[in-house]
């Protein structure tokens, strides 16, 4: 605090600037410079790498959503005679309407690939064991809120891809056992998908979630400074030292490249693949076929499979085999206690990381495959 | 400095923190602060924390219960079964073949303004080797919520219509050329497959294609109660 005083390397008769008497009369009464060291200096184990870029790049998607998120409930209004209009309205006649949507959405598509990218790079590390089991949990919870954006935020339009992908999304969730009836009316606002869903939808997408992000973000990056970075999975203990360095500089430069990255790639999507309305919802969906969202697409086509046919099939498929993989994420850190983080000497969990990823491969393009066969 | 007075500082022997015992790790160097004065006989902090926990839950309890009521309002709404007019067979031009009949029904959702939604069914013009594959020798009655027969479809009248909405996830079906099963009811959503009587031929369906309330007066005018079921499991359960 007392720097100038205990500093006789000033030079004598600099005046202090305008801007730098503010920033010490601020740091004397709010700690800036305590705090800026705080967040700066943090040590990362075995020197920065483009590896963590992701979790960094999820706070800035999450940002630019809630900035154009914002923006476009200027205009949008979530009533089912209006949610249609006011949407197409954004695209094709307010400025640069088109341009904040087209963000907002494939926004949301590079969130989803960057929370996978995110959570596959913590897997890989085996940066989920002891003693960050509880960074882990609240990790998946935040995983469970950026899929739940996506669902909510695909009805919001209110046209045909928006009003199916919804009646099919909430009578997979009626198929809970005991309690999924009332999910899915509670969420419905009713027996069938219509202004009372619009607004739950709208509620959670805008409000709800938003906060409840922003709440749980804010756990996971102090649960975060707790731990202290995990760090490389290989190297001795002074291999490890003699790399260390703090979040500031590199790491910094490296999210931020990454985060430029991110951003030149969802304008450039929203530039040459804009968000386009089928028709307005109505309950027949005349020639297009019912999808989800692509990130979805996997899971749909895994549906379509002849072993989740039938009553029991259906809740094989659409309810246990969802709740068990989440279990199996939950209690990971729980079961795999071995401190051993290398994953190239952890073949079991190599191989599922594989296999999962193949399968959602696989599975996506199929369900590309089967548009065609469906005209 | 002043000299120092043991009567200024405590240990945690001598004042209820709970667990602080197990948190606290004085170590060299390390500054111990005087406690307050108006900290120094204050007894019961356990009784004060627990306090503090329970005027919480005072608050928060009786005001769970109404709002999960006050959002639990419009989700169940009672049925509707009133006839409804979806247009003439004189649409109809060959027999055992799935023709769309498209209509309006009007909905009230909570304070709003009565409008109408469009909604589908499909009908069937049914040779009797259809009939009975469809009714397998029994007529089909229809129940309100109290369980009283409302309608019973004959199984002789040759009219079978179908709910737009696919039993397996809620999807709308169309009548479609399969390659190798011929015309038949599809599904795009996770292709399901039924025949013109509505039984499942393939894919992941639990159930055969929901048959409606289902008149047809003198002049043709086909009419239907609006009705609709469950998705996804195997016996019928009515929410619309
Ligand atoms: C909106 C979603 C999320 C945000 C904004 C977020 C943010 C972050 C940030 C900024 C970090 C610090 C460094 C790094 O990037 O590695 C981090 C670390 C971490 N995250 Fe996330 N995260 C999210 C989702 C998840 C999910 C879905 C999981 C796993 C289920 C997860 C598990 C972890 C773990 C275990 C670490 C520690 C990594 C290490 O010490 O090397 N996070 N997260
Ligand atoms: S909803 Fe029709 S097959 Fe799934």
């Amino acid at each position: 605090m007392d720097s100038k005083h205990s500093s006789p390397a000033t030079i004598p008769d600099h005046q202090p600037s305008a801007i730098e008497r503010l920033v010490a009369f601020l740091d004397e009464r709010v700690g800036l410079k305590e705090m800026q060291a705080k967040m700066l200096n943090e040590p990362i184990p075995g020197g920065s790498r483009w590896a963590y870029v992701f979790g960094s790049i999820l706070l800035f998607i999450f940002a630019m959503q809630a900035v154009t998120g914002t923006l476009l409930m200027f205009y949008y209004v979530p009533t089912t005679d209006h949610a249609y209009d006011s949407t197409q309205y954004i695209i094709h006649d307010v400025d640069y309407g088109w341009f904040l949507l087209g963000y907002h959405f494939w926004g949301s598509s590079a969130m989803v690939v960057c929370v996978v990218a995110h959570m596959s790079q913590v897997f890989l590390w085996g940066a989920y064991k002891k003693p960050r089991e509880l960074l882990w949990l609240v990790g998946l919870a935040l995983f469970g809120i950026v899929i739940t954006f996506g669902f909510t935020g695909y009805l919001l339009p209110w046209d045909q891809r928006a009003f199916w992908a919804t009646t099919v999304g909430v009578e997979i969730l009626d198929k809970t056992p005991v309690v999924g009836d009332f999910i899915a009316r509670f969420l419905k606002g009713g027996p069938t998908p219509g202004q009372m869903t619009l607004s739950r939808f709208f509620v959670l997408h805008v409000m709800i979630l938003p906060a409840a992000l922003m709440a749980l973000a804010g756990l996971h990056l102090f649960l975060f400074r707790v731990a202290a970075p995990a760090g490389p999975f290989s190297g001795t203990k002074e291999e490890i030292r003699a790399k260390t360095d703090y979040f500031f500089p590199r790491q910094i430069w490296k999210d931020m490249v990454g985060m430029a990255f991110v951003f030149v790639g969802i304008c450039a999507l929203a530039l040459w693949e804009p968000v386009v309305l089928l028709d307005q919802a109505a309950p027949d969906p005349g020639d297009y076929h019912p999808e989800p969202e692509w990130y979805f697409l996997f899971y749909f086509q895994l549906l379509r499979l002849k072993i989740f046919a039938g009553e029991f099939g259906q809740f094989l498929g659409a309810v246990a085999l969802p709740a068990v993989f989440m279990a199996l994420l939950v209690a990971l850190p729980f079961f795999d206690k071995d401190p051993e983080r290398n994953i190239f000497k952890r073949p079991i969990a190599l191989i599922s990381w594989i296999a999962i990823m193949v399968m959602i491969v696989l599975f996506t393009v199929a369900s590309v495959i089967n548009r065609e066969f469906l005209d | 400095m002043p000299p120092f007075k043991r009567e200024d500082y405590v240990t945690t022997h001598e004042v209820e923190i709970s667990h602080l015992e197990d948190h606290i790790h004085v170590t060299p160097g390390e500054v111990l602060v005087p406690l307050p004065d108006l900290e120094k006989n204050v007894k019961r902090r356990t009784f004060f924390m627990n306090f503090t926990h329970v005027i919480g839950f005072l608050i928060g309890l009786p005001i769970a219960y109404p709002i999960l009521r006050y959002l639990m309002k419009p989700m169940y709404a009672a049925f509707d079964n009133q006839w409804l007019n979806v247009g003439n067979v004189s649409q109809i031009k060959k027999e055992d073949v799935g023709v769309q009949f498209e209509y309006k029904k009007k909905v009230k959702e909570v304070y709003m303004p009565e409008y109408e939604v469009e909604k589908n069914v499909w009908v069937v013009r049914a040779t009797p080797e259809l009939l009975e594959k469809v009714y397998q020798g029994k007529d089909e009655e229809f129940r309100d919520s109290k369980g009283t027969v409302i309608w019973t479809n004959k199984k002789e009248i040759p009219y079978v219509a179908f709910s737009g909405k696919c039993p397996h996830l809620g999807c709308a079906y169309k009548w479609r050329n399969h390659k190798a099963l011929g015309p038949v009811f599809l599904c795009p959503c996770h292709l399901s497959i039924y025949d013109a009587a509505g039984n499942v031929l393939d894919g992941p369906a639990p159930r055969a294609l929901d048959a409606l309330p289902v008149r047809v007066s003198a002049g043709g005018e086909v009419e239907i109660i609006d009705m609709e079921f469950k998705a996804g499991t195997k016996a019928q359960v009515r929410i619309v």
